[in-house]
């Protein structure tokens, strides 16, 4: 009996005392307390496959490269077809007027018109003389007396060809051809051949080139840039453009060596630039010729940054390693005259523009300015230099752009006018615009006030219209992916009502 | 007042009109409804235009559902299936492989896939797309724009005043018939 006092001698409540005493009395096992972690843990099973029997989330998986087992691609030229020229009806159209390489007579992309060109067109669009269906591609043409010169590729037989068509029709006069296996990707053929008098000169996707008669299409000479100096083929095949000057064609493999000087009647290297410039990649730019301190040089943008070499004998003149595109260089360099040379390239690159100064008998650069993509930065083509302007479309958002010497941008055409990588060029004082998705050709007025629309004409099917135009004797040459059109666009022929 | 009767003439004739009634009620009806579902088939939702669409990525971030119902389409027949794609891959990637670094897309939605030498094969996975455009900005400035966006109509919950289309920068937004909702990559010209 508890009667308030411990053994101890100190006193106990009552309720205290009598906790003490039940728990001296021994329990019924009715609920043993072992038995309740096995209840939760059941519970939890339960839970656990309840909650896995409903939808899974999606698996966490690592965003890790994969090793997929590719192909080394065979660049070789095939056995079948070593090279065969083919006759056909056409015959060279009794027309005026050249436009002998990419950008043109004057290596510009401006033309000048003998005829004046109608500001104003009918409802259909200008007349268009004839159209051509094209292999998948973006190569443009190349005009001299009459005939108009493209590279092509034959999907069904597997073979490059160079074909030469009649200004007039549009008819084919002959096609050289040699076999090579090329895919789909994003086009085949996009260089533009160069042309004189006596030669043609055309540079095929994997870097095969081939010198013909422009007349009658007979090979010159041949030389394959992978075979001959270990050329790495850029991503989406060759797009440089050769250039011709004087005797030689100046082409740019950019391996061993850079740049070389090769003579049009024998295929003779005349000149190649030396090792301190080797391995520095192809791109898909043209070679600039200009002319500074009294030294004609050829400038070339490559994968690792600028060089410029004289026209003589190829010796390094100068470099720039700060303008260089990782992805894909593909405009080709703007000389502004006297001292200023402008820059431009997409994939975030924008532009820049470099003066050439002379220190101590050497050539320097200094950087002028350098857009962001977002004030300029022509994705593909090459902007044009029109008087004191720069007009190019930007990427961001694909309108067309007129800049200052300084920098400065003047005008956009609007988001109503975005015209995507298709390419420009001016007339007399009119810009020629295509649209590279819808194939729609834009005509406005060339001028640093804004951009004033004259016409517009749904011309082609699209899409992927990126290949050059070219221009001679009031005819226009333009195409999508697949076809090539002949538009006069002389103002005595256009005729139909005003827009 | 005299109860009239129901004779058996009269059942037919009762039977007769009420059967009138309800065909006729039931053709009105089903005229009305037919009209009706017409109407709403033959009305307008909204879509994006692609030629208009600048790539702002506010159709990610503006639609009333947890998951916005823009997704990135892909145009196959326009694809170059490129190695180096600019709707995959950042401006500068580090290589040009799959790792999470080298992505433009943020969540990874789109996967690519090796085909044959020099092909990749690249395919939205819708249920992660969020359309926040970053692919088809990248495939439009450098490539041939064959990634683009539109509204998933099987998602889209059809509000009256879309909040994506309030709040588009570009007026991207228009409307379209509901029985021919989307709009075609290559728009007027695709067909020809």
């Amino acid at each position: 009996m508890d009667n308030g006092h411990s053994d101890d001698g100190h006193t106990h409540s009552g309720t205290q005392a009598n906790r003490l005493l039940l728990r001296d009395f021994p329990r019924p096992n009715l609920y043993p307390r072992s038995l309740l972690p096995l209840i939760a843990a059941s519970g939890c099973v339960f839970a656990f496959i309840w909650w896995i029997s409903l939808d899974s989330p999606r698996p966490i998986r690592m965003r890790v490269p994969v090793a997929w087992v590719r192909s080394q691609p065979d660049s070789s030229l095939g056995t079948r077809n070593a090279g065969t020229l083919i006759p056909g009806p056409g015959r060279p159209a009794d027309i005026p007027g050249s436009w002998p390489e990419f950008r043109g007579p004057g290596r510009d992309n401006i033309a000048s018109s003998d005829t004046p060109l109608a500001r104003q067109w009918p409802e259909k669009g200008p007349p268009v003389l004839w159209r051509v269906e094209m292999g998948e591609g973006h190569a443009g043409a190349a005009i001299r007396e009459g005939r108009v010169y493209v590279i092509d590729y034959d999907r069904d037989k597997e073979e490059d060809a160079i074909r030469c068509l009649s200004l007039a029709d549009g008819r084919e006069i002959w096609r050289y051809t040699y076999s090579i296996t090329i895919k789909r990707n994003h086009g085949m053929s996009r260089t533009v051949p160069a042309v004189n008098d006596r030669y043609l000169v055309a540079i095929g996707p994997k870097c095969h080139i081939h010198c013909l008669d422009p007349q009658t299409g007979e090979l010159k000479w041949k030389m394959d840039l992978v075979e001959e100096y270990g050329v790495e083929i850029p991503p989406w095949y060759a797009g440089q453009c050769p250039i011709i000057e004087g005797d030689n064609v100046i082409i740019a493999p950019g391996a061993s060596p850079l740049m070389v000087a090769v003579s049009l009647e024998t295929g003779e290297v005349v000149w190649r630039t030396p090792p301190e410039v080797d391995g520095m990649g192809m791109t898909h730019s043209s070679i600039e010729p200009l002319e500074f301190a009294g030294i004609r040089q050829y400038v070339y943008c490559s994968r690792q940054g600028v060089v410029s070499v004289a026209a003589d004998d190829g010796r390094v003149l100068w470099t720039q390693p700060g303008w260089k595109i990782p992805i894909a260089n593909i405009p080709s360099p703007v000389w502004l005259g006297d001292d200023r040379i402008f820059f431009s390239g997409g994939y975030n690159s924008g532009a820049a523009l470099y003066r050439l100064v002379t220190e101590n008998s050497t050539i320097q650069t200094e950087e002028v300015f350098r857009l962001k993509a977002q004030t300029f930065g022509s994705d593909q083509q090459t902007p044009v230099h029109y008087g004191d302007h720069i007009y190019g479309v930007s990427p961001k958002p694909a309108e067309m752009v007129c800049l200052d010497l300084d920098g400065e941008r003047l005008w956009t055409s609007g988001g109503s006018r975005r015209f995507g990588l298709g390419p420009y060029m001016i007339v007399d004082d009119l810009l020629l615009i295509l649209d590279d998705q819808e194939g729609m050709l834009h005509l406005a007025e060339a001028r640093p006030d804004g951009y004033h629309e004259l016409a517009r004409a749904d011309l082609l099917v699209g899409h992927d219209c990126w290949g050059p135009m070219a221009y001679a004797a009031g005819r226009l040459i333009l195409r999508d992916l697949t076809e090539m059109i002949c538009v006069d666009l002389r103002e005595s022929n256009v005729g139909g009502e005003s827009k | 007042m005299s109860k009239k009767t129901l004779t058996r003439e009269g059942f037919l004739k009762l039977c007769g009109r009420t059967a009138g009634i309800i065909l006729l009620g039931g053709t009105a009806g089903g005229l009305a409804a037919k009209s009706i579902a017409r109407n709403a088939k033959e009305g307008t939702v909204w879509q994006i235009d692609p030629t208009k669409c600048n790539q702002c990525g506010r159709c990610a971030t503006h639609c009333v559902l947890d998951q916005s119902a823009v997704k990135c389409f892909h145009h196959f027949p326009m694809c170059g299936y490129c190695d180096l794609c600019t709707g995959f891959f950042e401006a500068e990637p580090h290589a040009l492989n799959e790792g999470a670094e080298n992505q433009l897309c943020p969540i990874g939605a789109l996967k690519r896939r090796f085909v044959e030498d020099p092909y990749f094969e690249y395919v939205v996975d819708e249920e992660l797309c969020v359309g926040c455009a970053r692919c088809v900005k990248g495939c439009t400035q450098f490539g041939n724009g064959s990634l683009y966006l539109q509204v998933r109509h099987d998602l889209c919950m059809n509000c009256n005043q879309c909040n994506i289309a309030a709040n588009c920068p570009a007026e991207a937004f228009v409307r379209v018939p509901a029985n021919d909702p989307y709009i075609p990559r290559l728009g007027r010209k695709e067909s020809t």
